[in-house]
């Protein structure tokens, strides 16, 4: 009987539906079914939903639960969770989307970012490599990403301590996902090797770093990303002469060409902690700012994208404020702030009203918060995506 | 416009005659251009066909005659209300029968309310519907075979296919 539709129609019915109602719809008949799974339909219902939720859209959560364990390592417990913060209807849906253990090897998981309802993690990031995987929560289907080209034995077989910086994001003009990974060794100024992978080969392939050489930041947790305008950002820092000059990497994914973003003088030559953060459409940059014994935290966004004169600083807060504040980790589009407190509950702080939402009420000693929008990507059968049983 | 009428005769592609008032017309995009193109008078023996049945075109027109006023000059926002009761009402109706025909006309006739209308319609009727209800209230058969559909299974283990 769809079948009788002419596309524009049935499209115009299904773009309605949430992705639920859509997976449902891909088991009624073969017609639904070849149509929901089309390229061109997943595309549109996605860009759809993105303008639907303009403002207001979803926020996905990672969240490591305190424990009492002497290597708390290892017997973490780890939660996904998504929520609505759609203003409207002024309440959390909360879903937990328990993942196997498949990302435990070593250490604690690390999200390097969402996009498009897509998110990529991997195992750890301090440690050679193991596993990335790229998970849409929404379909419940997953795929594993294969050993990258550069591992622990790549050389020599030298076993070298070393650095890998992630990036995930969109090549629009190829409809592809890629992740991107750097591999710089620690503490040294050399020229990282660079890797892509691509999610519509199903492959890694090495390409070259054509620009000038940096130092990683030496965090032992991962070094954020932010993908945004069709590149990926880092926050990194160059020697120069007796002192250290931080700027942001950019990755452009369709060109697959690096470049830099100068950051605000003070951030420039700041030697505190410096982190890249989604902001809605803009980018910023988070400041941990010591002054003696206190802590405070500062947002830096820059207006225009591209434009240098444009950084503003638009938030300072005492990390005494609201109990403690632990760190930033998301500015949401419709302007909310998701922070980690000291009491290890993650909040949504509306800036204006001051009003404090508890979104997790329990106690966790890592989060990370990133913008999320639900997506049909993966809805179509290959043999390498995986499916789980939600319980 | 230089009509001077306040109703215009149409055909439908049963060949029906249906009467509809100007203000009505109006709400379709090419009716619109027709009546701007077009003299109509008393004694204009020109009558259209719009490719719509019988059925369908009834309705068509009950749509347009109850819209056309608020259209045409602005509502109230508790006729608003009343007119969005109204429309919950008018759309309930058979979806083989009648709401896919209307969904074409609605679009063959560039009428963006009643589109969006009878699109919000279709969706809810599948929204929160299992996988036999949708099937049942939209008259498909399930043309997978077997093996495709322990394949489905496979892929949606969460999924239940009642």
């Amino acid at each position: 009987m769809f079948g009788d539709l002419p596309p524009e129609i049935l499209g115009e019915i299904l773009h309605r539906l949430p992705v639920k109602s859509l997976v449902k719809c891909t088991i009624v008949c073969k017609h639904l079914n070849s149509f929901i799974t089309d390229q061109t339909f997943i595309f549109d219902h996605l860009n759809q939903t993105i303008q639907a939720s303009s403002g207001n859209g979803w926020l996905f959560l990672q969240l490591y639960l305190r424990t009492r364990h002497l290597v708390p390592y290892i017997h973490h417990e780890e939660f996904y969770s998504l929520y609505s913060h759609n203003q409207q209807i002024d309440q959390f849906s909360f879903k937990k989307f328990p993942l196997s253990g498949l990302l435990r090897s070593y250490n604690h998981s690390t999200v390097v970012g969402t996009c498009d309802g897509l998110v990529c993690i991997t195992d750890s990031q301090i440690y050679h490599m193991a596993t990335l995987l790229i998970w849409n929560p929404s379909i419940r289907k997953y795929m594993i990403i294969f050993e990258p080209i550069l591992t622990s034995d790549t050389g020599n077989g030298q076993h070298k301590g070393y650095q890998p910086l992630y990036g995930f994001g969109f090549d629009s003009k190829n409809k592809d996902y890629k992740v991107i990974r750097l591999v710089a060794l620690l503490d040294k100024e050399i020229v990282p090797q660079v890797e892509v992978f691509s999610l519509a080969s199903r492959s890694w392939r090495s390409i070259p770093f054509r620009a000038s050489p940096f130092l990683l930041p030496d965090l032992f947790w991962n070094i954020p990303q932010v993908f945004l305008n069709g590149v990926v950002h880092w926050v990194v820092s160059r020697r120069c002469d007796d002192h250290i000059l931080n700027f942001i990497l950019t990755f452009d994914v369709v060109e697959e060409t690096f470049g830099e973003l100068t950051l605000p003088q003070l951030l420039r030559e700041s030697t505190t902690e410096l982190s890249i953060l989604e902001g809605g459409d803009s980018l910023c940059v988070l400041h941990a700012l010591y002054v003696e014994d206190d802590c405070f935290f500062s947002i830096w966004v820059m207006k225009e994208y591209g434009v240098v004169g444009s950084w503003n600083e638009v938030y300072c807060w005492d990390s005494h404020l609201y109990k403690g504040i632990t760190t930033v980790l998301d500015l949401c589009a419709d302007g909310k702030v998701v922070l980690l407190l000291y009491s290890g509950d993650v909040v949504l702080l509306d800036p204006v009203t001051e009003v404090v939402k508890s979104l997790t009420g329990q106690k966790w000693f890592h989060a990370f918060a990133g913008s999320y929008v639900e997506s049909l990507v993966f809805i179509k059968r290959e043999p390498d995506l995986l499916s789980y049983e939600f319980t | 416009m230089s009509s001077s009428v306040e109703a215009i005769t149409v055909l439908s592609s049963d060949g029906d005659e249906f009467k509809i008032t100007v203000s009505a017309a109006k709400l379709s995009k090419p009716l619109n251009w027709m009546l701007e193109d077009v003299c109509f008078s008393d004694d204009c023996d020109e009558v259209p066909t719009i490719e719509v049945n019988s059925k369908t075109l009834v309705k068509v027109i009950e749509y347009c005659e109850k819209h056309a006023p608020r259209a045409n000059s602005g509502a109230s926002d508790s006729d608003a209300e009343e007119l969005k009761k109204w429309d919950i009402e008018f759309m309930k109706m058979d979806v083989k029968d009648i709401l896919f025909h209307i969904l074409m006309a609605a679009n063959y006739l560039h009428m963006e309310g009643l589109y969006d209308l009878a699109c919000q319609t279709a969706a809810d009727l599948m929204k929160g519907m299992t996988v036999s209800q949708i099937r049942k209230i939209f008259h498909i058969k399930n043309d997978f075979s077997s093996e495709e559909q322990e394949q489905l299974r496979r892929q949606h283990p969460g999924c239940s296919f009642d």
